[in-house]
C-alpha cells in the first residue's frame, strides 16, 4: 500500500490479525543514525550507500517518538535476537525525515483474507 | 506475484536526465534489479541518446576481528551495466530496464576483475618474499639447473636437460628462458643469453637470481606462463595472503586484524572452496615467516609495505 500515514500505520500496528508493517528508509538514514544510537556507524564506500533503501519494522508510534526494527542492530550490537533490548527509540521527527517523500510511502504487512476455496481465489484452470 | 523484467511497453520514461540519479527512474531501476542498484553516471551519445551506467552497492561485514569494532561498510561497484536511453525528440528519453540476469552477469564480471587485480597485485607484492619458502623454491629447481648450467657453458644440450630432468615441462623452461633472453640455444646447446650476460646479473648470487626471475615471471603476464609451466606453487601462496588482504584493502585499514575463520569466509568467497582451519594456519603461519603478514595467534593483519603495493593494484569499494 502506498501513500501511507501515521494514523494507518498506527492502525496497521494495533490490529490483532495483521503483521508488523515494514516500510523504507532513505539513505540518508545511515548518516544520521549514529547520532540516535551508539556503535551504529554504516560505513559509505566510492559511491556513497548507493542510494540503499533500508526496510524497518515500526511496531509503536508514540506521540514524540516512534519505536522500530532495524535489522542491522543485530549486527552492530552482537545481539543473537532482536527483542525489545535491540529496539529503536528515535524522534518522530526524524523518522518522518527518512520515511521517504509523503505520497511515495509504502508499507507492507500480512492479513488473512476470508476463506474461500483455491479456484476461487486463483480462477478456474 | 513479483515480476522482475519489464515489458517493452513498460519503459521508465524520464524528462529530467539530472534527475537520473536519486530520481523516480532509479527507485524503478532498483525495484526491477535489486535495491543495490543505483545509476552511477549519465551522458549524452552524439545522437541523441543517453548512455546511463548502473553500479551496485552492497554491504560487507569489514570489523576489525580483534577490536570487534563492528563495521558494516557499502562497497559500491561502479560500472557494472550500461543502458541506452532513447530520445524520443520530445523531451522525454525511454529506459527499457534490462533482464536482471544481465546485470547479475555485470555484477559477476566486475567482481571477478577485482578478483584478478586482487590476485595479481598480491603476486607482485609477494614474489620475492615466496621465494624463500621451500615449497616454491623446490618447484623452481629445473629452471634454476638450466640457468646455472647456462651460466656455466658445460656444454648442456636441450636434450639431455630433457632426459635428466624427466619433466614433461623442460622444454617449455627452456623455451620461457629463450624468451626472456636469460639463454639461447645454439645446435641444441644451452647458452648464456644477453641477460645471464650482462654485468649487474653476473654479480647476483644464485639466490638472488632465482629471485630475479620469479620477478620476471610474474611482470610478463604470470599467469599464463604458472598455468603452462605447472608453477602451481607460484599461485598457491597469494590465494591465502589474498583471503586477508581482499578485506583490508576494501575496509582501507593497514591494521586491520582478522581471525583465521573470517580469512576462510574469504578464501572460501574468492576461490569458492572450504579450507580447514588448521591447514589455514599452517599456509598463514609459513607467509608470516616470510613477511608477508603479521600473525598473532590466530589473528592476522597486514605488513605495511605489502598492504601498500596491494591497495595501489586493486580497485575497491
Amino acid at each position: 500500500m502506498t501513500g501511507v500515514g501515521y494514523d494507518q500505520l498506527q492502525t496497521i500496528i494495533e490490529s490483532d490479525d495483521r503483521s508488523l508493517p515494514l516500510c523504507e528508509f532513505h539513505q540518508q538514514y545511515f548518516e544520521d543514525i549514529a547520532q540516535h544510537t551508539d556503535n551504529y556507524t554504516p560505513e559509505p564506500g566510492l559511491d556513497g550507500f548507493g542510494r540503499w533503501k533500508h526496510v524497518i519494522i515500526p511496531f509503536k508510534i508514540n506521540d514524540n517518538t516512534v519505536l522500530y526494527f532495524d535489522p542491522y542492530i543485530q549486527f552492530f550490537h552482537e545481539l543473537d535476537t532482536i527483542d525489545e533490548d535491540g529496539a529503536m527509540n528515535v524522534p518522530i521527527k526524524s523518522f518522518n525525515e527518512w520515511w521517504a517523500r509523503p505520497e511515495k510511502r509504502w508499507a507492507l504487512w500480512l492479513e488473512p483474507s476470508k476463506q474461500q476455496t483455491l479456484s476461487a481465489a486463483f480462477g478456474d484452470e | 506475484m513479483v515480476t522482475t523484467e519489464a515489458s517493452p511497453d513498460n519503459a521508465i520514461r524520464v524528462q529530467n536526465p539530472e534527475a537520473l540519479r536519486g530520481g523516480h527512474a532509479e527507485t524503478r531501476l532498483k525495484r526491477h534489479l535489486g535495491r543495490g542498484v543505483y545509476v552511477h553516471d549519465v551522458h549524452k551519445l552524439p545522437n541523441g541518446n543517453l548512455e546511463v551506467s548502473l553500479g551496485n552497492a552492497f554491504p560487507r561485514d569489514l570489523s576489525d576481528c580483534r577490536d570487534h569494532d563492528n563495521v558494516l561498510k557499502f562497497i559500491t561497484l561502479r560500472d557494472v551495466y550500461t543502458i541506452e536511453a532513447e530520445d524520443t525528440g520530445q523531451g522525454v528519453y525511454l529506459i527499457d530496464v534490462p533482464d536482471r540476469s544481465e546485470v547479475i552477469d555485470g555484477i559477476d564480471q566486475r567482481e571477478e576483475e577485482i578478483r584478478e587485480k586482487l590476485d595479481f597485485s598480491m603476486a607482485q607484492a609477494i614474489y620475492k618474499h615466496v621465494y624463500d619458502l621451500p615449497a616454491v623454491r623446490t618447484q623452481l629447481n629445473p629452471i634454476l639447473q638450466i640457468l646455472r648450467a647456462a651460466r656455466n657453458r658445460r656444454g648442456l644440450t636441450v636434450s639431455r636437460t630433457d632426459d635428466n630432468q624427466r619433466s614433461k615441462n623442460t622444454r617449455e623452461y627452456v623455451e620461457l628462458l629463450k624468451n626472456f633472453g636469460y639463454i639461447k640455444v645454439e645446435d641444441d646447446e644451452i647458452l648464456p643469453g644477453e641477460r645471464l650476460q650482462s654485468a649487474d646479473l653476473n654479480e647476483y648470487s644464485w639466490d638472488e637470481f632465482g629471485r630475479k626471475f620469479l620477478g620476471d615471471v610474474v611482470q610478463r603476464g604470470y599467469v599464463t606462463i604458472r598455468d603452462k609451466l605447472n608453477l602451481s606453487m607460484l599461485g598457491h601462496y597469494q590465494k591465502y595472503s589474498g583471503a586477508y588482504y581482499f578485506d583490508a584493502v576494501q575496509r582501507g585499514k593497514q591494521d586491520l586484524w582478522l581471525d583465521i575463520d573470517t580469512i576462510a569466509d574469504n578464501f572460501e568467497e574468492l576461490h569458492g572452496e572450504r579450507k580447514d582451519r588448521f591447514y589455514l594456519q599452517d599456509k598463514l603461519g609459513e607467509l608470516a615467516s616470510v613477511d608477508v603478514i603479521q600473525k598473532d595467534g590466530d589473528f592476522v593483519r597486514s605488513e605495511k609495505h605489502i598492504y601498500e603495493q596491494v591497495a595501489r593494484g586493486t580497485p575497491t569499494a
